[in-house]
């Protein structure tokens, strides 16, 4: 089974995200923010990150830029799932090397149909 | 004395914003252990699959997209909480003036210092984008 990490301060988004994965057959492993993400990438068998970007600690393009940063996580599929719609914050987003942008509120199949798409 | 009546009304605002995010957390919370009952009964493996029980999954699944409000909604009253809350000190720090050798008010850490993340005002699925 093909395990995600899902970032998120807030526990409703957790939530939902868990819910829709672990729903299409996906291991769910949930961080808080950024920092825990790190923490927990290192210590779980990750195929796919998928975060938020506005958090407390370590936001999620800053945790795109220290996990591309690590040889272990350079080509690992990371999607950032946010409010932020700018392309200011795309671009830096793109620049940071995730792989994708989603804008919130996401929808379930949709969010689905991407990770499939991205997955290895 | 306009510019005490003035903060004391944005003190209650902020006041209020705050109850209102106690509101939504609250109203969250419960949606979700709800919404969490309804789907471990629908996806019982116990229960025999019918079309009622398949449009009943897809519906709740649909409603994800909006069980997503909480999270935006929290974002936009904090942002517009800093705001105010920017607002009420540097009305304060202009009705009071510097005595000399005082520091001013740190009114700007006070307001946020970029423009409001959440910019949607639906709840209609975001755009997808793939580098």
């Amino acid at each position: 089974m093909q395990s995600i990490l899902a970032v998120d301060d807030s526990p409703s988004m957790r939530k939902m995200v868990s819910f829709t994965l672990t729903g299409a057959g996906y291991h769910v492993v949930e961080a808080v923010d950024g920092q825990d993400a790190l923490e927990k990438a290192e210590s779980h068998n990750i195929d796919l990150v998928l975060a938020d970007q506005n958090m407390p600690r370590l936001d999620g393009i800053g945790l795109t830029r220290k996990l591309r940063e690590n040889p272990k996580f350079k080509t690992i599929p990371i999607l950032i799932l946010t409010t932020e719609s700018s392309d200011q914050m795309k671009q830096a987003g793109r620049t940071a090397g995730a792989t994708g942008w989603l804008v919130k509120p996401f929808d379930p199949n949709r969010l689905i149909e991407v990770i499939q798409k991205v997955i290895r | 004395m306009v510019a005490a009546e003035l903060q004391d009304s944005l003190l209650v605002v902020m006041h209020d914003l705050h109850r209102l995010e106690g509101l939504l957390n609250h109203a969250t919370d419960n949606l979700l252990e709800r919404f969490g009952e309804a789907n471990a009964v629908l996806t019982d493996a116990a229960v025999a699959d019918s079309p009622e029980l398949v449009a009943a999954r897809a519906a709740l699944r649909s409603a994800v997209t909006e069980l997503q409000f909480q999270d935006m909604a929290s974002q936009l009253i904090w942002h517009t909480t800093k705001v105010l809350q920017g607002c009420a000190f540097r009305l304060a720090s202009e009705a009071m003036g510097n005595e000399d050798g005082e520091e001013a008010a740190p009114f700007a850490e006070m307001a946020p210092d970029r423009p409001n993340p959440v910019t949607q005002s639906e709840m209609d699925a975001g755009s997808v984008d793939l580098f």
